[in-house]
């Protein structure tokens, strides 16, 4: 039996679909057997992001018209054997699909995966509902910006109500210097407002940009820094004690060694 | 040439068996009976799986009496026999002169135009949008999107656009996607038809005979 995780954040463009691809890839990496859902009827997008697009025969609607069977929507990923794609549909909207079909769809595929990985609409409407009804975790994405915290908290508050309680925390799109230098949050101002468990920290990566145009999650570069800590929060979710990255190793230099010697920040 | 009177058929379904009364002699009850009863006997593993269905519309046995002889498949064969469903969907034929609707507008992502005949779009249909056709579909811009042609069933519908960049392409029930890696913009107007049983996509030259 796999467990199901939905990957939320309240606010748009935080980099929930993003995150759901590389993890996925991630985990498939690890040797896992995964499916990555989308939950984003009408503006289904992980179909791009993993580059699976022009494979889409069946999706998650049909299934639940009973146009198809589960199996026939699962998409296998080009890359690696153990990692699939249920994809939504494109030209529906969010309540072609209700919260408990939602369900009984995660419940079969936790049957055959080990990991379910639910990629949440922006919002905390139908597409929201859907997104976690069927999933045991949340793995909550935000970037250090206010106004992204905020929303966090609100989705946090939203999970708490429904009873789940088991959440982790991704802060995406980090800026080394800036952070540094005290222009944007810090890593413990966030984990203070929001008071949940860290599960990794994303380092602002242009790599990202490129390698989610082309369609190929960015883990599958072994030079990105984003890559190597997507591949540490999958070891992470898997159990594996990992240390958080070094984020300051690419702008290293003889300063930064002395003031870690010393340690200023 | 003797018409056979017991016929089987494959479709997507199931097995039709259709029996045909004008070709059995002396055509009554008792005879059609033992005339299926015989081809069906013979080759009775032939049906085990799968969904048989029959079809009496060629004859003129009574409701009472079809039930009578599907219980007698059943008892001596082992088959159950499903009752024929409506009639099956027309394919339909107006490749070369049909009904066809005209849209004159751009079909972004999301949208989608589903019609039961051919569809001559005046615009680009962008990746995300879909247009589902019975007939052809013609495309008088850029094709980005996903697009099924002879959704019906007929297996000459073609697709054509000024520029053919499809996600995917379907006719009738064959599925093509162009190869992953390198993105090769069309130069020229280019159609799409099936060959051989598959997708083939051509470039449109003027004077060329099709």
């Amino acid at each position: 039996m796999g467990i199901a995780y939905v990957i939320t954040s309240g606010k748009g463009g935080v980099g929930k679909t993003t995150t759901t691809a590389n993890l996925g890839t991630a985990l498939a990496n690890l040797g896992k057997k995964v499916v990555v859902v989308d939950a984003d009827t009408g503006l289904r997008n992980l179909d791009v992001v993993m580059g699976l697009e022009n494979r889409i025969v069946y999706d998650i609607v049909d299934v639940v018209n009973g146009l198809c069977r589960l199996k026939q929507a699962l998409i296998r990923d080009k890359r690696f054997e153990g990692l699939y794609l249920l994809p939504t549909a494109q030209t529906k909207d969010k309540t072609a699909i209700t919260p408990d079909e939602m369900k009984n769809i995660c419940i079969e595929l936790k049957k055959e995966f080990d990991y379910v990985l639910i990629d949440c609409p922006a919002g905390i409407e139908h597409g929201f509902e859907n997104a976690i009804a069927g999933a045991d975790r949340a793995i909550i994405v935000t970037v250090p910006e206010v106004s992204a915290v905020r929303d966090a908290d609100r989705i946090i508050g939203k999970l708490e109500t429904k009873g789940m309680s088991d959440h982790q925390l991704i802060i995406n799109r980090l800026n080394i210097d800036m952070a540094r230098k005290g222009d944007m949050l810090n890593i413990q101002d966030m984990l203070d407002i929001l008071s949940i468990e860290l599960l990794g920290v994303i380092p602002d990566d242009n790599k990202i940009i490129v390698s989610t145009n082309k369609g190929e999650p960015v883990v599958t570069d072994e030079d990105s820094m984003a890559g190597k800590a997507y591949c540490n929060i999958a070891r992470r979710v898997c159990g594996e004690k990992v240390p958080m990255l070094d984020l300051e190793q690419n702008h290293g230099g003889f300063i930064s060694i002395i003031k870690k010697i010393f340690n200023i920040k | 040439m003797e018409v056979q009177n017991v016929l089987f058929k494959g479709t997507k379904n199931g097995v039709i068996i259709t029996v045909n009364e004008g070709s059995i002699e002396n055509s009554n009850f008792e005879n059609i009976k033992s005339a299926i009863e015989e081809k069906i006997y013979r080759s009775k593993d032939f049906f085990k799986s799968g969904n048989v269905y029959m079809d009496f519309s060629k004859t003129n046995i009574d409701e009472e009496h079809q039930d009578e002889i599907k219980e007698i498949v059943y008892r001596d064969c082992g088959i159950v026999i499903q009752n024929m469903e409506e009639e099956k969907e027309k394919v339909f034929d107006g490749i070369s002169e049909g009904k066809t609707k005209f849209v004159i507008s751009t079909l972004r992502s999301g949208q989608g135009i589903d019609y039961p005949g051919n569809v001559v779009l005046i615009g680009d249909i962008n990746a995300g949008a879909e247009i589902k056709a019975e007939g052809n579909i013609i495309v008088m811009g850029t094709l980005r999107g996903m697009v099924h042609a002879g959704t019906s069933g007929n297996q000459e519908a073609i697709i054509a656009a000024f520029s053919l960049q499809p996600t995917q392409l379907r006719i009738a029930d064959i599925i093509s996607r162009p190869p992953d890696g390198e993105i090769v913009k069309p130069k020229c107007p280019e159609f799409a038809r099936i060959k051989d049983g598959y997708i083939i996509i051509e470039p449109y030259i003027p004077n060329k005979q099709y």
